[in-house]
């Protein structure tokens, strides 16, 4: 590492990626091409019964053959090198392609590193620049490790030094948060990301169904309620069980290797065990800090800490960043204060008044309004009704939880709609403000508060409902800068 | 309630080309009942004089009472820091948006609008896009000026 000026003087003459990312990029092509083939051929199979042909096997060998053409074509034209501090790279053979990213234009240098990348040190270096539209990204794949850690390291640098103080940078860097595997584990328990793999498995298991052969369900049904009832319950269990790990491995492949640096202006995120995902963030662009405490997390005194960040430029998207998957609660503002401390928070909220109770509950409980109706159709709607108590419980714990508090030029918030979430903005980072009242509210004086900030996708609107209307009309002219 | 409305109302014509926009959704609506008679008619027999009825009401209530109701709320103001808006039906809107926060400033206006030489304002921020609707042609052009210049002195940071 510390002789990486060395090694980018040596990249003013143009080079070549290392080959193998010929390997990878034919496996790609071909994963494109096949996977529709595939999903035709299964398709087709199931409905007609399987057909085994050598042709099947000559004709991916075809397609590789023409992915492995096309990559090496690819491979062949492509060009990179460093002059006069600007990152250049060449491509194409007929329609020749020439760009060039100025240093001080980088906006992000992030380094991602696949599997057969990681075994062999290779990474591909992402680039976006500042500024959207006019200048493109740029994508160098498959650079050896110490090339992209030198590229980076002299592209990210900071603008005003001149090189030569790099180092220092990187020395300072501290190691501030590092998920281990038990924190992983936790955290994949109680992600509540078993709710998409149910999804998805029982949109994949509807496909399938008539493969269950029909005497089974025959020797079920024949068996009596109570036999069903157990295999029914057995079989939802066991898909419940099967989903949560199948979640739980998700979670901890995506955040594997959970580590948060922080050198005094740029926060580096690294994680992913398939794909290393690497994540560098000036801290001037966070707009607000969520923290996020899951239904299933906040009874153990968990929480998540998310960062709304805007994109490089002003016309950029916005990014949602997750900054801490899993923390004990308590901890989250000790963690803040080393990283953004102007998001530190450690005071109490205010309250919204007892008379919006009867707002909250009449919310909460309203999905039951539509029980009469189904048991008007079918009395098993009935059922419908043991909602009513975890609909209570929740609408208690939305009434209890909705709160705000000015601290100088921030406004905090809490809101539950499952999850509780606290945001924390600053009044510059506030893209608007309103106040919202409906007739039923202007009569109980009482009001809605949004306040919007910039995140992925597009916006994050902040919103405590039922608030004293003179408390609201108070934030209203805290916002206002004229009056 | 000490938050009160912002300076200035839509332009009274407003009301007009809100009536004859809720004249086009009342005939648009009127296919239910017609529909009913020509095609249907049967099943119990009151379905037929409570579909006219619910018809009549969604005109009264889109010709008469909206128009109304957003002469009444809706309103706006340019200050040199911030716009403030006001806007919505059964919710009533209240909206700050700073002027360092404005990124772009469009006027619009549909046939209905440009009968009685209205259009509509629109200002945007990063994350958020707010109307401000049929505000007088000439007016919406001066705002859009205004609002574009003001937005540009207090372009600060992100």
């Amino acid at each position: 590492m510390p002789d990486w000026h060395v090694s980018v003087m040596k990249m003013s003459e143009p080079r070549r990626q290392h080959p193998l990312v010929i390997l990878v990029n034919a496996l790609k092509g071909l994963r494109h091409m096949l996977l529709p083939a595939a999903a035709v051929f299964v398709v087709r199979g199931l409905d007609q019964g399987f057909v085994w042909s050598w042709w099947i096997l000559l004709a991916v060998a075809g397609l590789f053959a023409l992915s492995v053409i096309v990559a090496l074509w690819r491979w062949f034209f492509f060009w990179y090198y460093y002059q006069d501090n600007a990152l250049h790279t060449k491509s194409g053979c007929f329609i020749k392609k020439h760009r060039h990213i100025k240093r001080e234009r980088v906006q992000t240098v992030n380094l991602r590193a696949g599997l057969i990348y990681r075994a062999f040190s290779l990474a591909t270096l992402n680039i976006e620049t500042a500024g959207g539209y006019q200048e493109p990204e740029i994508k160098v794949e498959a650079l050896t490790l110490p090339t992209a850690r030198a590229l980076q390291a002299e592209l990210k640098g900071s603008k005003k030094e001149n090189s030569g103080e790099e180092e220092d940078v990187e020395e300072k860097e501290t190691g501030l948060y590092h998920a281990d595997l038990k924190t992983l584990f936790v955290a994949g328990m109680t992600s509540g990301g078993v709710g998409v793999v149910m999804s998805i498995a029982l949109a994949v298991f509807s496909q399938f169904f008539f493969l269950i052969p029909d005497d089974w369900i025959e020797d079920v049904v024949t068996a009596g309620i109570g036999a069903a009832l157990l295999v029914l319950a057995l079989v939802l269990f066991s898909f419940f069980l099967a989903s949560w790990i199948v979640s739980i491995v998700r979670y901890i492949i995506r955040y594997a290797f959970f580590t948060v640096d922080f050198d005094g202006e740029e926060l580096q995120i690294t994680h992913g065990l398939i794909i290393r995902r690497q994540l560098s963030l000036k801290l001037y662009r966070v707009q607000a800090v969520s923290i996020i405490e899951g239904i299933i997390r906040q009874p153990f005194g968990f929480a998540t800490v998310e960062l709304e960040v805007a994109g490089g430029s002003a016309y950029d998207e916005g990014t949602r960043v997750t900054l801490f998957p899993l923390l004990r609660r308590n901890q989250v503002d000790d963690m803040l204060a080393q990283t953004l401390p102007s998001f530190v928070y450690r005071g109490s909220l205010n309250e919204i008044p007892p008379r919006a109770l009867r707002r909250y509950l009449f919310r909460g409980l309203a999905p039951l309004l539509v029980v009469p109706i189904g048991a008007y159709f079918h009395p098993l709607a009935w059922l419908g009704l043991v909602l009513a108590p975890p609909l209570f419980a929740l609408a208690w714990l939305r009434y209890k939880d909705a709160g705000y508090a000015l601290d100088n030029d921030r406004l905090i918030t809490r809101s539950r709609v499952l999850s509780r979430t606290t945001g924390r903005v600053a009044r510059p980072q506030i893209q608007a403000f309103a106040v919202n009242r409906n007739i039923l509210q202007r009569l109980r004086r009482l009001a809605t508060i949004q306040q919007t900030v910039v995140s992925a996708p597009s916006k994050m609107v902040y919103q405590v409902k039922d608030l004293e209307a003179g408390d609201a009309v108070g934030l209203f002219s805290w916002f206002s800068r004229s009056e | 309630m000490a938050l009160g409305r912002p300076k200035h109302r839509m332009h009274p014509s407003a009301r007009h080309a809100w009536r004859i926009k809720g004249v086009l959704y009342f005939i648009i609506s009127l296919i239910v009942p017609v529909a009913y008679y020509v095609f249907l008619g049967e099943g119990p027999r009151f379905i037929g004089p409570a579909l006219i009825a619910a018809t009549a009401l969604f005109g009264i209530v889109t010709i008469v009472i909206i128009p109304e109701v957003r002469m009444i709320y809706w309103g706006y103001e340019i200050r040199e820091e911030e716009v403030d808006i006001q806007y919505g039906l059964i919710v009533i809107k209240r909206s700050l948006i700073p002027m360092a926060r404005i990124q772009h400033v469009d006027t619009e206006h549909g046939p209905i609008l440009r009968l009685f030489n209205l259009a509509t304002l629109s200002v945007s921020t990063a994350a958020t896009t707010h109307k401000i609707p049929a505000l007088k042609q000439e007016t919406a052009q001066t705002l859009r000026g205004q609002i574009a210049g003001l937005a540009r002195l207090s372009d600060e940071d992100v």
